[in-house]
C-alpha cells in the first residue's frame, strides 16, 4: 500500500519522522512521486494487519506530528532556557526585580 | 479578660514596660512593676519600675504609680505588662497562656477579604522598641510565641531585628509568624531571615489559589501570588520553615482539590499545610455574600484535599471547623485552635459528646453558622 | 501573545477518547482527544477549567508573570537532582565464585580455585581508594558475587575499612551484601548486625519453582534461602532483609504463587524482574526465555494480586511500579540507575570487578564476562580516577544514553519519566541506541506507565494504595479518603 502526502501541507522531515513511528508494524519505504507530493510504501509486517486502520492511523499520526512541530516551535526557546535555568546557579531568566531587595521595593510591594 | 484600661497614674513620664510581681523581689526591681491587691499591707516598694495597685498607694514617693485598677486577679509574676503616660494599661505577655503573640505593625500591603484584623494606615513604627523590650522580659521557658500583624515584614529591618532578638533572648520559645510572605520576592530579604539561623521558626504564610488572578482577587492585591509563591521558594532556599495557610470559603472551595495537588507538586518542603474555617469577625461581615458557604456543604472538596495533600506525605491540619460539619474521617486532621480566651459553644451543643474534642466557635462567630450544627451521641463520635 | 502562550511538554495518545500531556517537569495532565488541537492553537477558551488546570500545571502561561517560569524550573532542577550525587552505588564482585548453578545467571563459576575467582585484599583497597573518590555525600557499597559469603575474609575488610573511611571524613555510608544466604553462619550475622549491614537475597518463588530456578548440590536452595531470612530478621531485625525474584519461562504461568509466597514470607515489597539479555542469559534466551509481551502479561496479573492484597491491609509495594509512580506523581527525583537521562551508569553507579576491572553498570560486567569489553571504563591496578571516571569509554555511553536525543523517545509523552539504558541496548541489538517503534526497553516502559496510569485514573482505592508505595509506608491515609 502507498500513501501519497503533499508537501507543501506537511515538510519532508515531518513525514519522515511520522514513518518511523511505523517501523514496528510496517517496512515503510518513501518514493519521490511528483512535484511537490511523496509516496510511502508501507508493506505490514503482520499479513492479518487492515490497511485501513494502517492508513488512518498514518493519517492521524501527521496530524499529531503537525502539532508537536507546531508545540516545538513555540517553545523552543523557553524550553532551552528553562532547563539551562534548572541546572545553573546563575540567573539566566529575566528575572526582574528579583534581585533588587526589600528597601529599594522597584515593585512597590510594601505598598 | 486581658488586662486593657485606663487609670490614674503618678510619676509616669515615659511608656514603662515591666514583669509584675507580687512576690518582693531583691534583686531586678528595675525591670518589674510590683502589684498590690486590694487590702494588701504595706510593702516595700522602693527601686521597682513602677507599682500596680488596686486601690489608692502612695507607699512609694518618687516611683511611678498607677492606681485605681479594678482588679490584678489575672495577672501573675512573671506576666509583662506596659503603662503609657496616660494611664492606659495593658497586658502584653502572659506567661500561663499559650496564645502569646506580638502584634508587630497594624499596617498590611494586602486587603483580604475576609481578614479578622483589619489594617490600619497608621505608622506605628515607632513601636519596635517596645516588642524588643517585651521579647527581653518574656520568660525564656514560655513554649511557643507568635508573631503577628497587619504585616509584620513591612516593619523589614525591624522585622528582622525580632527574629533576632528572639533568638537571642529566647532560643527555646517556638517563633511561629504570620506574613503574607510577598516581600519574601526579594531574595536577599530570604537570605537575611536564613542568616538568622532562628532554631524554631516558623512563617505561615497564606496561598488561597492554584491561580494567580483568584489569589490576588481575594487578598485584593494585584501581582501578590506572584510575589508569595516566589517567596515561598526563596524561604526553602534559605531554609526557613513555612507552613502554608488555607482559609475555605465560597472563594477558594471550587479548586481546592486542584491548589492541594499544586502545593504538593511546587512547595514539597511546606512543613505544614493548614486548611482553616472562616473566621467570622473582621471584614468578613462586610464581604459575607461573596465568601460565605455553609461547611456542611463543602466536605467533599475539603476530603479530596486533605486526601491528595496527606497522599503525597504532607502533614495537614484543619482548623476552626466544629466537628458535628467535619467529615469522620477529616477528624484524625482537626485541630483545637481557637485560643482559649476565644472559644465558646451553643444552646445546640448541649449534650454533645464531642464537646471536649472540639474547638467550638469564636466568641465573634457565633451569628453565622453552619445551618447543620447538631449534637453528636458518644455511639457517632 | 495571543491570550496565552505554551509551556514545553509533550503528548501521547492514551485511549480512543483521551490525550496525555507532560511538561518538562513530569506534571501530566489528561485532555479529551480534542481539546489538545485546540490548546495547541490556542483556542482554548480563558478561564474554563481546562484552561485553568494547563494553567494551574504549567502547560501555558497567560501574563508577564515570572512565577511559572520560577516554578518550573526549580521542579526541572530537583528531578534531575540525581545527577549531582555523582557515582552514588558503588558495587563489588567480591568472588565469581558460587555453589548455586542458576540457569539465568552462569556468570558465576562453581570453581574452588580462589586464587583465579576472588577479589584481592590490594583490589578492594584500591576500588575503595576509588569509590571514596566519589564526591557524593551518600555512598551505598554493594557486596555481590558470585557469592560473597564464600570469601568472608573480602566482605569483613570492605565494611570494616568503608566504615572507618566514612566516619573519618564524616560522610553518610550504607552497606548491602547480596547473597543467597546458602552459606550463611552466625558469625557472619553478628558481624552483619556488629556494622549495620543489610542484606538482599534472592526468591523466585515457592519452593518447586526456586529449586528450578536456583539448582545446587541438594537441590535445597529455598530451604536454605527461607531458614537465612528467618535467622537474618531475629538477628537484623525484619526490615533490614529484602528480596528480589528474576522472572523465569516456568514463572509466567505462577504470578499468584509467587506474590503468595512473597506474602507468606512476611516481605514488605517484591520486585517483579524480567530475565536480563547478559551474561550466559543471552545465548540461552532461546530456550528458556520469553517475549516482553507474554513478561508484560504476568507483570500485570503479578500487580493484580499484589493490589489486591494491598487492598485487604497487607502492605506489599512493587518495587518497579513504586519507582516508576515516584516519577510519575512526585516532584522528586529517583536514584534507580537503569532508567536515567542521561543514564545512570558511571554517573550513578561503578562496579568494581573481582579482577579489578571497573564497569559502568553490572550488565556491562556481564558482557565482558561473555568476551566484549567494550563498556570496561579501567583497571584500579592500573587507572587513575580520572582515566576511569573522565575516560571515552563513559563519556560515550553517557552520549548516547540522553533520551531527549533518541528518536522516538524525543516526542514521548513520558520521556521525563523515562530514561535510557546504553549497554541494555548495546546487549540486545548490537547498537547502544535504541530503535525505539521495536525496543523491548519501550515496549516494557511505554506498557506499565500506560498501565499504571489507567489502574490510577480507574479507582481511587487503588490511588491510595500507590501514594502508600510512594510514600514507602504502610500507614493507609484510607481514613481520610
Amino acid at each position: 500500500m502507498t500513501i501519497t502526502v503533499d508537501l507543501s501541507i506537511y515538510s519532508l522531515d515531518l513525514v519522515l519522522r511520522t514513518c518511523h513511528v511505523f517501523t514496528s508494524r510496517c517496512f515503510v519505504t518513501p518514493r519521490t512521486v511528483a512535484n511537490g507530493r511523496i509516496g510511502v510504501e508501507f508493506v505490514a509486517r503482520d499479513e492479518k494487519d487492515s490497511l485501513r486502520d494502517l492508513a488512518g492511523a498514518f493519517s492521524n499520526a501527521l496530524l499529531d506530528s503537525h502539532l508537536r512541530a507546531v508545540i516545538a516551535t513555540e517553545t523552543h526557546t523557553i524550553r532551552e532556557l528553562l532547563v539551562a535555568q534548572a541546572f545553573c546557579e546563575a540567573d539566566l531568566l529575566d528575572r526582574g526585580d528579583i534581585e533588587s531587595d526589600e528597601h529599594a521595593d522597584p515593585r512597590g510591594i510594601a505598598g | 479578660m486581658r488586662l486593657h484600661e485606663v487609670v490614674a497614674v503618678n510619676g509616669v513620664d515615659r511608656q514603662l514596660i515591666g514583669r509584675v510581681t507580687r512576690t518582693p523581689l531583691s534583686s531586678g526591681r528595675s525591670d518589674a512593676f510590683l502589684l498590690i491587691d486590694d487590702g494588701a499591707p504595706a510593702a516595700d516598694a522602693a527601686g521597682y519600675l513602677g507599682v500596680l495597685a488596686v486601690g489608692d498607694f502612695s507607699g512609694a514617693p518618687g516611683s511611678p504609680v498607677a492606681h485605681g485598677l479594678r482588679h490584678l486577679d489575672y495577672l501573675d509574676d512573671g506576666d509583662v505588662v506596659v503603662v503609657d503616660p496616660t494611664g492606659f494599661v495593658r497586658a502584653l505577655y502572659r506567661r500561663a497562656s499559650q496564645h502569646n503573640f506580638i502584634l508587630a505593625t497594624e499596617q498590611c500591603n494586602s486587603l483580604c477579604l475576609m481578614c479578622s484584623q483589619p489594617p490600619k494606615t497608621i505608622d506605628d513604627s515607632h513601636r519596635l522598641a517596645e516588642h524588643l523590650r517585651l521579647i527581653d522580659l518574656i520568660d525564656p521557658a514560655t513554649a511557643e510565641l507568635g508573631i503577628t500583624g497587619g504585616e509584620p515584614t513591612l516593619l523589614r529591618d525591624g522585622f528582622l531585628q525580632l527574629i533576632a532578638r528572639c533568638r537571642e533572648r529566647l532560643p527555646h520559645t517556638a517563633l511561629h509568624v504570620l506574613t503574607n510572605g510577598r516581600l519574601f520576592f526579594y531574595r536577599s530579604f530570604a537570605e537575611k531571615l536564613g542568616a538568622i539561623a532562628h532554631p524554631d521558626l516558623v512563617l505561615g504564610i497564606p496561598l488561597y489559589s492554584d491561580i494567580d488572578s483568584h489569589h490576588d482577587h481575594i487578598v485584593q492585591a494585584p501581582g501578590a501570588f506572584e510575589e508569595t509563591v516566589i517567596g515561598l521558594h526563596h524561604l526553602d532556599r534559605y531554609e526557613v520553615r513555612v507552613e502554608i495557610r488555607v482559609v475555605l470559603h465560597a472563594l477558594s472551595i471550587p479548586r481546592l482539590p486542584q491548589l492541594a495537588t499544586f502545593i504538593a507538586r511546587n512547595f514539597p518542603f511546606a512543613w505544614q499545610i493548614a486548611l482553616m474555617g472562616l473566621e467570622m469577625t473582621g471584614l468578613v461581615h462586610r464581604n459575607l455574600r461573596a465568601l460565605w458557604i455553609d461547611p456542611a456543604d463543602y466536605q467533599k472538596e475539603l476530603r479530596e484535599a486533605a486526601a491528595i495533600l496527606v497522599d503525597a506525605g504532607m502533614h495537614v491540619s484543619i482548623y476552626n471547623h466544629q466537628l458535628c460539619v467535619l467529615d469522620r474521617r477529616l477528624w484524625s486532621l482537626a485541630r483545637k485552635s481557637i485560643s482559649d480566651w476565644k472559644n465558646v459553644y451553643l444552646p445546640e451543643c448541649n449534650g454533645c459528646d464531642a464537646l471536649e474534642q472540639c474547638g467550638g466557635f469564636f466568641q465573634s462567630g457565633t451569628r453565622i453558622r453552619s445551618a447543620r450544627i447538631h449534637p453528636l451521641s458518644s455511639s457517632a463520635a | 501573545m495571543s491570550g496565552y502562550g505554551l509551556l514545553p511538554f509533550r503528548f501521547t495518545r492514551f485511549d480512543d477518547a483521551r490525550t496525555i500531556v507532560v511538561n518538562e517537569a513530569g506534571e501530566h495532565h489528561f485532555l479529551a482527544n480534542d481539546d489538545l488541537q485546540r490548546f495547541v492553537m490556542h483556542e482554548l477558551p480563558a478561564g474554563g477549567d481546562t484552561f485553568l488546570d494547563l494553567k494551574a500545571k504549567h502547560f501555558l502561561f497567560d501574563s508577564g508573570s515570572i512565577a511559572p517560569f520560577e516554578l518550573l524550573a526549580t521542579k526541572i532542577r530537583s528531578k534531575k537532582a540525581f545527577l549531582g550525587g555523582f557515582t552514588s552505588l558503588h558495587i563489588f564482585v567480591i568472588s565469581l565464585r558460587c555453589e548455586h548453578s542458576c540457569h539465568y545467571c552462569q556468570v558465576s563459576r562453581v570453581s574452588a580455585d580462589r586464587e583465579r575467582y576472588d577479589m584481592s585484599e590490594e583490589t578492594a583497597r584500591r576500588a575503595l581508594d576509588l569509590a571514596f573518590r566519589s564526591p557524593a555525600p551518600r555512598l551505598k557499597i554493594e557486596l555481590q558475587g558470585g557469592e560473597p559469603l564464600l570469601h568472608f575474609e573480602r566482605v569483613r575488610q570492605i565494611v570494616e575499612e568503608a566504615q572507618r573511611r566514612a566516619a573519618d571524613e564524616g560522610r553518610e555510608i550504607e552497606v548491602v551484601v547480596t547473597s543467597n544466604l546458602a552459606m550463611l553462619d552466625d558469625d557472619m550475622l553478628v558481624f552483619f548486625h556488629d556494622h549495620g549491614v543489610f542484606l538482599s537475597t534472592s526468591v523466585d518463588g515457592p519452593e518447586a519453582l526456586h529449586n528450578a530456578n536456583r539448582p545446587r548440590p541438594g537441590n535445597d536452595s529455598y530451604a536454605r534461602a527461607v531458614d537465612g531470612i528467618r535467622r537474618a530478621r531475629a538477628v537484623l531485625g525484619h526490615d533490614r532483609v529484602a528480596a528480589l525474584m528474576t522472572t523465569t519461562r516456568a514463572s509466567l504461568q505462577s504470578p499468584e504463587a509467587i506474590v503468595s509466597e512473597y506474602l507468606r514470607l512476611g516481605f514488605s515489597s517484591i520486585f517483579l524482574r524480567p530475565l536480563s539479555p547478559y551474561g550466559f542469559a543471552l545465548r540461552s534466551i532461546r530456550t528458556t526465555g520469553y517475549s516482553m509481551r507474554e513478561f508484560l502479561d504476568f507483570y500485570v496479573r503479578a500487580l493484580d494480586c499484589i493490589l489486591d492484597a494491598n487492598a485487604k491491609g497487607r502492605y506489599l509495594a512493587e518495587t518497579y511500579a513504586q519507582l516508576l509512580l515516584t516519577r510519575m506523581l512526585t516532584p522528586f527525583a529517583t536514584g534507580y540507575v537503569d532508567l536515567q537521562s542521561p543514564a545512570g551508569a558511571g554517573i550513578g553507579a561503578a562496579v568494581y570487578n573481582y579482577d579489578g576491572d571497573v564497569y559502568a553498570s553490572d550488565e556491562s560486567r556481564m558482557l565482558a564476562e561473555m568476551g566484549d569489553t567494550r563498556f570496561r571504563l579501567g583497571n584500579v591496578h592500573r587507572d587513575s580516577y580520572d582515566a576511569i571516571f573522565g575516560g571515552e569509554a563513559l563519556r560515550r555511553i553517557v552520549a548516547a544514553s540522553v533520551a531527549e536525543s533518541i528518536p522516538g523517545c524525543a516526542d514521548c509523552a513520558f520521556l521525563p519519566w523515562c530514561g535510557s539504558d546504553p549497554v541494555h541496548h548495546y546487549a540486545t541489538t548490537g547498537d547502544v541506541v535504541p530503535h525505539v517503534p521495536t525496543s523491548d526497553f519501550h515496549e516494557k516502559n511505554f506498557f506499565i506507565f500506560k498501565h499504571l496510569l489507567s489502574l490510577y485514573e480507574r479507582d481511587p482505592a487503588i490511588r491510595r494504595i500507590f501514594w502508600s508505595w510512594i510514600r514507602n509506608e504502610a500507614v493507609p491515609s484510607q481514613e481520610v479518603a
